[in-house]
């Protein structure tokens, strides 16, 4: 079973091509890692995967789904964690998780025990009922990571997901990933390449638009 | 030169010899118009063929947003800039009448007016697109405005059949409602305008590809 | 299982909520409506003092006032409707509704029915204002009925345009010099129906020229064409 399959994957920026006919697969669990420099491609990668971006050329499918053909198919299945939280300042944490619920399509009494749930688990529980707007930067990436989570995505898409993360918090969200790793994916892209060696399996890195190496996270050379 | 557009070329500037001819000496008076009859051919004409320009924009839009092709986003811009030439000529020709027939230049007559809307409507469009820097990101926007512009054309054309105005509605469902050298000359003249506005399209398409080309080798050099 | 329009309603109370929290927009909306009222009032009131005869002179107040309270409402839209989109792309919230399983429109939906409340609250309280300050009333014999579609048409039409002009916007340069050029022109087509439409709700039906019910079957029509057109095109301004 493959997670994402991409083939011949080409995107261009007005004439600047960004991804240059790359193609690779992942296989369904563990965790992978995507390495680059800024400019590399790894965002507009991300944001292709996650049915954002369209490809030029080329065609890239989440679990069976083509993300230009069923992107809703594939939004049903990925939980998206960038650099900014998705949260509504004004709204209370649990408004905001009771908000994307009503798009996710949750049942209210089980995306009400999952919101519970994952703010045990997360330790957000008592920050709740309180605007978001006024919660430190990593109670903010706390919620955005369980709004991410309330659908039970098959698929993780982490780009950068420890920046301003504190410690405790990159714990819990490593113990996370590290419990569900059997039979999800999680795809990281990340600057802190000690940190994605330690989790990751294997790795992917991206230069200039291209591939320029592939493998198990132990033959990674610390080379972008 | 290619032998398409060297035909295009010569035969744009017959037919339009054979509109200047038409309209200045072919014409004769109206009945009720008489000599301001000939402003009429030169009014229509622009008339028509800027609603087509504007189509063309709309058309060129739906092809971008569906193909993901720039040389339809540098159709639809250039033939937006075409259509506001000829609304423009419109609008002039149109204020040059009324002064003559009604000794005012404009009289907030609800064509008059729905005209002016589209002027506005598609200049902004061209202020718009200049304010988007990224390439693709101007096709796209610039193409779906293109497109929610459109109504504003409609209206326009339906405006006469609304409103009491001054102006005569010429084409009904009976056909023209002219005299046969009229009619005649207002076809000639639709075809002059028609071959001007091909021209100008394929001038503009191949001057704005050519600067595109260029901008697409500096930014390759750049890395 | 949820359908698009019920995703486009929780679209809708996720921003009337937050807009009841922060107030000062709908606020500021309707400070600015009562600002360019009490104007329009006062340059209405002088400009028509030439009219000697008191009963002549009313009519030209209705007639003109009338025209003016679309013109307020035409420009009160700029404040209401320019943030839909603009505000959640420069927060990155959009990215949040663009990642959602639901279709676009009803992002777009949601975001007009928010737009249509907003202005309609504003309304509620502008338009007997301005009935006392550029004195006019609607015709006796005018039926009710008239008023209410003229006004729900006109406030969702500029709904549908204004929000539309918002997201279009969104990649801009300079926003607040952009949004009115996309706004302006894509709205005067509704606000030209709708200035002939009251000014006949407020001196009373004319024998000649176009009925109200024929230009109110227009202003339908520009509705339609609106939400629909934009609805359909609108996913090309969430992914690109």
């Amino acid at each position: 079973m493959i997670s994402i399959q991409v083939e011949g994957l080409t995107r261009r920026y007005g004439y600047r091509v960004a991804l240059n006919d790359i193609s690779f697969d992942v296989p369904v669990g563990g965790v992978h890692a995507l390495f680059g420099n800024n400019g590399a491609g790894k965002t507009t990668l991300m944001r292709i995967i996650s049915t954002l971006l369209q490809p030029h050329a080329g065609k890239v499918a989440v679990l069976g789904f083509d993300t230009k053909e069923d992107p809703i198919e594939v939004r049903k299945r990925i939980g998206v964690v960038g650099d900014k939280p998705l949260l509504y300042g004004e709204l209370t944490g649990r408004e905001n998780l009771n908000f994307y619920s009503d798009l996710y399509d949750l049942e209210s009494y089980t995306a009400s025990a999952s919101i519970e749930d994952l703010a045990e688990q997360f330790d957000v529980k008592r920050w709740l009922d309180e605007p978001t707007k006024i919660l430190s930067t990593g109670l903010r990436k706390r919620f955005d990571i369980i709004r991410s989570l309330l659908h039970s995505p098959d698929l993780f898409l982490l780009d950068e997901p420890f920046s301003g993360l504190d410690k405790d918090s990159t714990q819990v969200f490593r113990d996370y990933i590290e419990e569900k790793r059997q039979d999800r994916t999680a795809i990281v892209t990340t600057h802190n390449l000690s940190l994605g060696s330690e989790i990751c399996d294997d790795f992917i890195t991206l230069r200039k638009g291209e591939i320029v190496g592939q493998g198990p996270i132990s033959e990674f050379d610390g080379n972008i | 030169m290619n032998t398409k557009r060297m035909v295009l070329y010569i035969l744009s500037l017959i037919v339009s010899f054979v509109y200047l001819y038409m309209v200045w000496i072919f014409a004769p008076p109206e009945l009720n118009l008489g000599e301001r009859i000939r402003i009429f051919f030169q009014h229509v004409a622009p008339a028509l063929i800027g609603y087509l320009a504007f189509g063309v924009t709309l058309v060129a839009g739906v092809m971008y947003l569906w193909k993901q092709d720039l040389r339809y986003d540098l159709i639809g811009a250039a033939s937006i800039k075409i259509g506001l030439v000829f609304t423009t000529i419109t609008l002039l020709s149109g204020m040059i009448w009324a002064n003559a027939s009604w000794g005012v230049y404009w009289n907030w007559d609800p064509r008059e007016t729905t005209t002016l809307i589209l002027w506005i409507a598609y200049a902004c469009l061209i202020a718009y697109r200049a304010s988007v820097n990224d390439r693709d990101v101007r096709a796209q926007y610039g193409s779906v405005f293109g497109i929610i512009a459109f109504p504003a054309v409609i209206l326009s054309y339906i405006s006469i059949r609304i409103w009491e105005t001054l102006h005569p509605i010429v084409i009904t469902g009976e056909g023209l409602q002219m005299g046969p050298e009229h009619g005649m000359t207002l076809m000639v003249s639709l075809i002059a305008v028609g071959l001007v506005y091909l021209l100008i399209l394929d001038l503009t398409y191949r001057i704005d590809s050519v600067a595109e080309r260029l901008m697409e080798l500096r930014m390759q050099r750049s890395g | 299982m949820g359908s698009g329009l019920s995703y486009a309603l929780a679209i809708a109370k996720k921003d009337l909520v937050t807009q009841m929290r922060k107030r000062f927009e709908a606020f500021s909306m309707f400070l600015f409506a009562i600002i360019a009222v009490f104007v329009l009032g006062l340059v209405l009131s002088s400009a028509t003092f030439i009219v000697p005869d008191p009963e002549t002179r009313l009519i030209v107040m209705t007639e003109i006032g009338a025209g003016m309270l679309w013109v307020v409402v035409f420009f009160t839209g700029m404040f209401g409707f320019s943030p839909v989109f603009i505000s959640e792309s420069e927060t990155g919230t959009l990215k949040g509704l663009s990642l959602a399983p639901i279709p676009a429109w009803s992002v777009y939906l949601g975001k007009v029915i928010y737009g249509f409340i907003l202005m309609g609250l504003v309304e509620l309280f502008l338009v007997p204002i301005s009935m006392g300050l550029l004195g006019f009333t609607f015709a006796a014999d005018v039926s009710p009925i008239f008023i209410l579609a003229t006004f729900c048409l006109g406030t969702l039409d500029l709904a549908a345009v204004g929000a539309m002009a918002s997201a279009l916007t969104m990649p801009a340069e300079s926003k607040a010099t952009v949004y009115p050029i996309v706004y302006f022109p894509t709205a005067t087509t509704a606000l030209i129906l709708l200035v002939e439409i009251t000014r006949m709700l407020a001196i009373g039906i004319p024998l000649v020229g176009p009925g109200i019910v024929d230009l109110l079957i227009i202003l339908s029509g520009h509705v339609f064409a609106m939400v629909t057109l934009s609805a359909t095109v609108f996913h090309f301004t969430l992914t690109s």
